[in-house]
């Protein structure tokens, strides 16, 4: 090369270098950048539905343990009184009856927030309880199996049966399905949910881009706070299918 | 010392093959994964086996003695068309109705209009290469930008997002590089083996990006049936 030729050549390998540095650190601090988001992203939506999970149980144990115990006392009351009239007596047995609807109604609403069953026996017990419950209210059928599965701490236990729960309420409310079909498993390293209807589906892309659906939206919550994946295979007419996949961390 | 000087400018050309030749690694683990990972990355994984085609091509006609300018000019439609291909697969064409067709014309309607209309299709088309570089750079600009938001894992394991940070590294290069190879046209032979050289040390370092992203395709979900 003359002398012009190696200047032009400098000027080439000069360019490349400055490009390269700009490139390089544009993609290092897109990086960077994204991952600070990420980690704040997922703290938020941890503290937020943390603080629901708790509001929760609080509620349902003030529900369970106080309203509940001070109905029953009222009820007991109640039947204690010897009515002078037939009038009297009627009025009483009505009274006990609307404490009596009242108690069972607080009961339900104190489970629904935070059911006893999985405090006490873990997610599976919960879920199958929430399934019996769920049938004798819907048409849908629905068929749960398990096997394998880990003994989970209580919170990841919580976001298990929250994103269950989630499925079914959503193909009950969504998918006019006629059958649901729940695996759970442990899987190596993993816990998997895999969930199939017959329902008439979605665009899940759509869904997704346009923000629709809360529900859709708690699944990806819990999901990321579970630091799991969340795959969907829908298309309309053609019925949903699920699968989540959560790490298994020690 | 010309048949010295004919040995250096042997060597740079086998070195220019052998770092061409990376882009085998990234088509072989593609076609490898293929049937595990779907059809999301078929465009892509296509557009890799045509420029391995084109290095054996190239390489059957440099030694033959011919010009390498026929395949080459061919290789960069098709390698656009795919690439934009690809980008519709990600989706970056779904806010805009009819813009993926339209992009499609102007890219066949410039090319043939430098090959046949304006020079000849036994020239390097360098206005082509520089404006679907430049196509291709800003696409990928778009989509990893989308996915700085909207990714929940490891950006380092998007395949997406590997396969643009190269596209965007590889095709800023080759605008530079084409813009000063077009300036260096009337230069002497060892300016522009220099100058091409430097693009086969991005080439090289842009296919290991794309071996490794074409590695971190997601498996196909395996979901449950009802039967």
């Amino acid at each position: 090369m003359d002398t012009k030729e190696t200047t032009a050549y400098h000027a080439v390998l000069i360019a490349a270098a400055v490009i390269g540095t700009i490139i390089a650190y544009f993609i290092i601090s897109i990086i960077r950048q994204q991952r600070k988001h990420r980690r704040l992203y997922k703290a938020k939506i941890e503290a937020e539905i943390t603080t629901l999970e708790k509001e929760r149980a609080r509620v349902a144990a003030d529900l369970h343990d106080e309203l509940g115990p001070t109905l029953s006392a009222a009820k007991f009351k109640l039947g204690s009184i010897e009515g002078v009239t037939g009038e009297d007596e009627k009025m009483i047995t009505d009274a006990i009856k609307y404490i009596d609807t009242i108690l069972q109604q607080v009961r339900h609403i104190a489970n629904d927030l935070m059911p006893n069953t999985l405090l006490r026996n873990g997610p599976i017990s919960a879920i199958e309880e929430f399934i019996d419950h769920m049938t004798g209210n819907s048409s849908l059928k629905i068929s749960f199996h398990h096997t394998n599965i880990p003994g989970l701490p209580q919170s990841q236990a919580v976001h298990v049966y929250r994103i269950i729960q989630e499925i079914i309420h959503n193909t009950v409310k969504h998918a006019g399905a006629r059958e649901l079909k729940i695996e759970l498993y442990g899987n190596k390293n993993k816990l998997i949910i895999a969930t199939a209807d017959d329902g008439k589906g979605f665009n899940y892309n759509t869904m997704h881009k346009e923000n629709n659906g809360l529900g859709l939206s708690n699944l990806r919550s819990r999901t990321d706070i579970l630091s799991g994946q969340i795959l969907v295979s829908s298309r309309p007419g053609k019925g949903t299918q699920f699968t989540i996949e959560i790490p298994l961390f020690g | 010392m010309i048949k010295l000087v004919f040995i250096f400018i042997s060597m740079k050309y086998y070195l220019v093959v052998i770092f061409s030749s990376s882009i085998f690694i990234g088509t072989l683990i593609g076609w490898l994964r293929f049937k595990k990972a779907g059809p999301a990355f078929f465009p892509f994984i296509i557009c890799l086996s045509v420029a391995s085609l084109n290095e054996i091509v190239s390489f059957v006609m440099t030694v033959k003695g011919y010009s390498t300018a026929y395949n080459n000019n061919i290789y960069v439609l098709l390698e656009a068309l795919l690439i934009t291909w690809q980008f519709k697969k990600w989706g970056f064409f779904n806010q805009y109705k009819g813009a993926y067709q339209a992009v499609m014309i102007i890219i066949g309607i410039t090319w043939v209009a430098e090959n046949f209309l304006i020079y000849k299709i036994s020239a390097v088309s360098f206005y082509f290469r520089i404006g679907y570089s430049f196509i291709i750079v800003l696409m990928s600009i778009h989509i990893n930008n989308n996915l700085i938001l909207t990714f929940r894992n490891n950006l380092l394991k998007s395949p997406e997002f590997l396969i643009c940070s190269g596209f965007i590294i590889y095709f800023t290069y080759k605008i530079l590089i084409e813009a000063f190879w077009l300036y260096g046209l009337n230069a002497g032979r060892d300016f522009r083996i220099n100058v091409y050289l430097l693009l086969t040390w991005i080439n090289l370092f842009v296919n290991l990006i794309y071996a490794a992203a074409l590695l971190w395709i997601p498996k196909k979900p395996q979901h449950i049936t009802l039967s």
